[in-house]
């Protein structure tokens, strides 16, 4: 038996192998044969804009520098440009200049891009239980998902937390937070969204269907709950950031079945946040670092509605068509926001307009000064926040 | 005359190569913890002298909780060597749930750690005054987190002190059974396979001999003695342990409204 076919026979027995650091998950990724099409969004004007001004930038000097040589070399007459007696030599040392800065620049964009990444060092313990579930979300697809228990989730009706990742990430990113959150009692379901990890169709950018699936893994946690009596459908909080937190503050903040909702990052209106000005060539890195993903950062108006909560989801159910209409949702009791004001992916203003629209009482939030997107250096402050906002729910 | 644009320009070039370097060595060297900036966080910073010696310590208290009544107090003692503000994300962490955390730099550079254990040990009565003065503290609810050396002193001032209704202790040496026996039923630990100050093996001991159950400790793979990568996990389990051991009073919020328990 081939080492792939081992694999996909694993996958149906449950018995999925759990990655946890990149080598890792590249390794099953390749033996599960999983590729992804490159998508570029070549339609974003901001991305074609972008990156010609960076080959201007980073291609053009190399290029001027050797003009005064050419024309030296062109008339045959002197004009000064040359050093030990050479004509070429200036130009060349110019250019070897040049490339140390593009390659200086590079460095600098990696060392900025590391704090996105502040986890170095991947994170396991015996003492929690790994489970490899698919969800199935219709017509024969399945989101490959991962359910956590630890020493003090219950054997039977455990309260599930469904954590969402974020745009570009895959299930595996969030696994350190099952650890915590299972010795408060918790079972974690982590699934990977379409075109993310290891789900085998859609794309990166299906963003809307990706915030719809969510639904389907509420689905699944029901008809677990049912059939094995593990999970206990009364209790499910809904956890994500970036992406994640717009997942489920549209999709789990509709459904009546989701009971607490903690979004982390998150955008309120989604052309807001994409479409901004850029104040700096970092955000500017950034938003191209999506475009190449292929993510539409300049959505229609309708697209935008569909992902954005202030339009589609705030202070509203799903009705009895499954479409939001207005209710009287208690949002004192089930949200939880947290924000960095210096965030370059999400901006600040849409957690204001979050806070805003859901008239949040400050128990139900946090914002810190510094941290971007990631919460950089604030982590263990945030989860102490979370925590906070959990033992005043009960548990 | 030409060359003079090629020395101008290769100056320029030069010039910025070297601010572009500056920056990426000082972002890579930003260290990991620092400040924790957040309008809800209040750090006020406190001298507290004991046996001869003075501390540097730092009082952090959260906002949201001035109209609350008295709360569990923190003491935290950061691994030696820490200074201001690398362990403030601990202290931070506390806080923010309301209970007012001290954290105590102990630098003791060169002193052995026996020695450190020791002065922090003596100095403890005056760390819990100086928390309870200085914040609305009930002075019987008492939690300590304590790192490495300094986990030893607050284990051994935790079992003899009756206030002290948690002991949270990260990456411990092997404790003496004859100090620490007192700590039973109130100790946790977490600690990390690969830590190399202080071995497995000193885990295992202090597990069986305190008699901590699976619910009370943690054990990682990776991270070291430090916890690199797992600072969050660590300070999300003690907080989890010590709300179940300390018994806050928190407002809840219930479908019906806000009630005070």
């Amino acid at each position: 038996m081939s080492k792939k076919s081992e694999q996909q026979e694993a996958q149906q027995s449950g018995a999925r192998p759990v990655p946890i650091t990149p080598e890792e998950l590249r390794k099953l990724d390749k033996d599960l044969g999983i590729k992804r099409p490159s998508g570029i969004n070549w339609e974003s004007e901001f991305l074609k804009k972008f990156l010609l001004q960076l080959l201007i930038i980073l291609g053009v000097p190399p290029v001027i520098a050797w003009i005064p040589a050419w024309i030296q070399d062109g008339t045959g007459s002197s004009i000064g440009w040359e050093l030990a007696g050479q004509g070429w030599f200036p130009s060349l040392i110019l250019m070897v200049a040049w490339i140390g800065l593009d390659v200086s620049l590079v460095k600098w964009i990696m060392a900025k891009m590391a704090a996105f990444s502040r986890f170095p060092v991947p994170t396991r313990s015996d003492q929690v239980s790994y489970e490899a579930v698919d969800i199935p979300i219709g017509g024969g697809n399945v989101l490959p998902g991962m359910i956590i228990k630890g020493p003090n989730t219950p054997a039977k009706n455990a309260p599930v937390v469904i954590v969402c990742h974020g745009m570009g990430g895959r299930k595996e990113d969030f696994y350190p937070l099952g650890i915590p959150m299972s010795f408060l009692g918790f079972a974690l379901l982590f699934y990977d969204s379409r075109g993310h990890g290891q789900a085998r169709f859609g794309n990166k950018w299906d963003t809307a269907y990706i915030i719809k699936d969510f639904s389907k893994v509420v689905d699944f946690v029901e008809a677990r709950a049912r059939e094995k009596g593990d999970f206990d459908m009364d209790q499910i909080v809904a956890w994500g950031a970036s992406m994640g937190g717009g997942i489920v503050l549209n999709e789990a903040y509709l459904d009546s079945r989701v009971k607490f909702i903690i979004a982390l990052c998150t955008w309120a209106d989604f052309m807001l946040t994409a479409t901004r000005p850029l104040k700096s060539f970092m955000e500017k890195v950034i938003k191209a670092g999506y475009e190449f993903m292929g993510i539409n950062l300049n959505p229609t108006k309708l697209q935008n509605r569909m992902v954005s909560p202030i339009y589609n989801s705030f202070n509203r159910m799903k009705g009895f068509f499954d479409h939001p209409v207005w209710a009287d949702v208690n949002n004192d009791y089930r949200v939880m926001l947290a924000h960095c004001k210096d965030d370059m992916v999400v901006f600040y203003k849409n957690f204001e307009l979050n806070r805003d629209f859901l008239k949040m009482p400050k128990e139900n939030y946090i914002v810190f000064d510094t941290g971007n997107h990631a919460f950089g250096g604030n982590e263990t402050a945030m989860v102490g926040k979370m925590m906070l906002w959990l033992f005043m729910r009960g548990y | 005359m030409f060359i003079i644009v090629f020395w101008i320009a290769l100056a320029g070039i030069l010039g910025a190569i070297g601010i572009v370097v500056a920056s990426t060595i000082k972002t890579a060297r930003t260290p990991r913890w620092g400040q924790v900036f957040t309008e809800n966080l209040r750090r006020k910073e406190i001298a507290v002298t004991a046996e001869g010696t003075t501390y540097r310590a730092f009082l952090y208290t959260s906002t949201d909780f001035d109209d609350s009544p008295e709360m569990p107090g923190v003491i935290l003692l950061p691994d030696r060597g820490e200074k201001y503000p690398a362990f403030e994300h601990w202290a931070a962490c506390y806080a923010l749930q309301g209970l007012p955390t001290l954290a105590v730099e102990l630098v003791a550079k060169g002193v052995p750690d026996q020695q450190l254990v020791e002065s922090v040990l003596s100095a403890f009565p005056a760390f819990k005054n100086t928390l309870v003065e200085n914040a609305k503290v009930d002075g019987s609810r008492i939690g300590v987190v304590g790192f490495g050396a300094a986990a030893l002193a607050g284990t051994y001032a935790g079992a003899k002190d009756g206030d002290v209704k948690a002991i949270c202790c990260a990456g411990m040496p092997r404790v003496d059974m004859d100090r620490a026996g007192g700590a039973r039923g109130k100790i946790f630990l977490a600690h990390c396979k690969d830590d190399e100050h202080a071995p497995l093996a000193d885990f295992t001991s202090n597990k069986e001999a305190l008699g901590i159950d699976e619910k009370g400790y943690l054990l990682l793979d990776l991270g070291g003695h430090v916890f690199l990568s797992q600072e969050m996990i660590v300070a999300a389990f003690f907080s989890i342990v010590m709300n179940k051991a300390m018994k806050p009073r928190y407002k809840q919020f219930t479908p019906a409204g806000v009630v005070m328990p």
